[in-house]
């Protein structure tokens, strides 16, 4: 019995120490598309279908998500229309039944990232996924 | 570069709030609480936090005495909201005397990653600082009075 514990005591020592030292690893690395996939239960929530439902142009010529939306939307504050607004509000409007804040967190770094060297922030992108 | 920005502009498709909207719809359940807003733990970002008169825990020391400790200068003593009187010298476009601020306190922040006290020990994320602006949807830095009273000449007065 001894034994035992002291293997897992040494095997829990190892493992602590073994990833000491290693960031937090990002579960969405890639921004829109790494939420964004075709299967969420039974919905396909990919953005090529979620646009096609409101009527959106076909947005089969886009590679990098959302980089290449920029190709036709602004994101000037001063437009009050532009992108971030848009993005925005979906996904913190009413944030009490949002499905972004009451199910995945709300957190802008699903979205966003932070260079932790020069503390710029910017926008993860990613390949579409359709 | 102006007129590739003013291309940008002129092929710029705009598709109105309410085309959007049953996107908005597909992101809500649908019922219940329209506009209410979730509670804030920390209503004036720095000030909220940055309350302790002593060095440690340093994460949550004042900001006019971790100010004078590291010698930055005497605008600490004059600026009355905090971080939005900072801007005077450390402008967000980084045209001020001094440099860009989000930059600094991102850095301050979040260097080391999740070894940073910030988000080691106080579980600090973006919110902390940022809120949502409803009215433009802009994320912003949040505001407040500074906790500390002001001095002339190192000594304090009475506002």
């Amino acid at each position: 019995m001894k034994d035992r514990i002291r293997v897992l005591w040494v095997a829990g020592l190892f493992s602590l120490t073994a990833f000491a030292g290693v960031a937090v690893a990002d579960e969405f690395p890639e921004g829109c598309v790494s939420c964004h996939v075709e299967k969420i239960g039974d919905v396909d929530f990919r953005l090529n279908t979620l646009l096609e439902q409101i009527g959106h142009r076909k947005v089969d010529r886009l590679k990098q998500v959302p980089r290449d939306c920029g190709r036709c939307h602004t994101s000037d504050p001063t437009e009050e229309e532009n992108f971030t607004a848009m993005i925005h509000e979906i996904h913190f409007d009413v944030p009490k039944i949002n499905l972004f804040v009451t199910r995945f967190d709300g957190a802008c770094i699903h979205c966003h990232q932070v260079d932790t060297e020069t503390g710029e922030a910017g926008l993860k992108n990613g390949p579409k996924n359709w | 570069m102006m007129a590739r920005n003013l291309r940008n502009r002129e092929r710029t498709v705009s598709i109105s709030m309410r085309r959007m909207a049953p996107l908005i719809a597909l992101s809500l359940l649908g019922f219940g609480a329209a506009g209410a807003a979730l509670a804030d733990d920390y209503p004036e970002g720095c000030v909220s936090c940055h309350v302790g008169d002593e060095p440690k825990p340093a994460a949550a020391y004042r900001l006019d005495l971790q100010l004078a400790e590291i010698g930055h200068g005497k605008g600490g003593e004059r600026t009355k909201e905090i971080p939005t009187g900072c801007y005077r010298c450390h402008a967000s476009d980084g045209e001020g005397a001094a440099g860009a601020l989000g930059p600094y306190i991102h850095v301050v922040h979040f260097q080391g990653g999740d070894k940073n006290p910030f988000l080691k020990k106080y579980g600090g994320d973006c919110s902390s600082c940022h809120s949502m602006d409803p009215s433009s949807w802009q994320a912003v830095a949040k505001s407040g009075d500074r906790n500390w009273g002001l001095t002339i000449g190192g000594v304090k007065v009475e506002e």
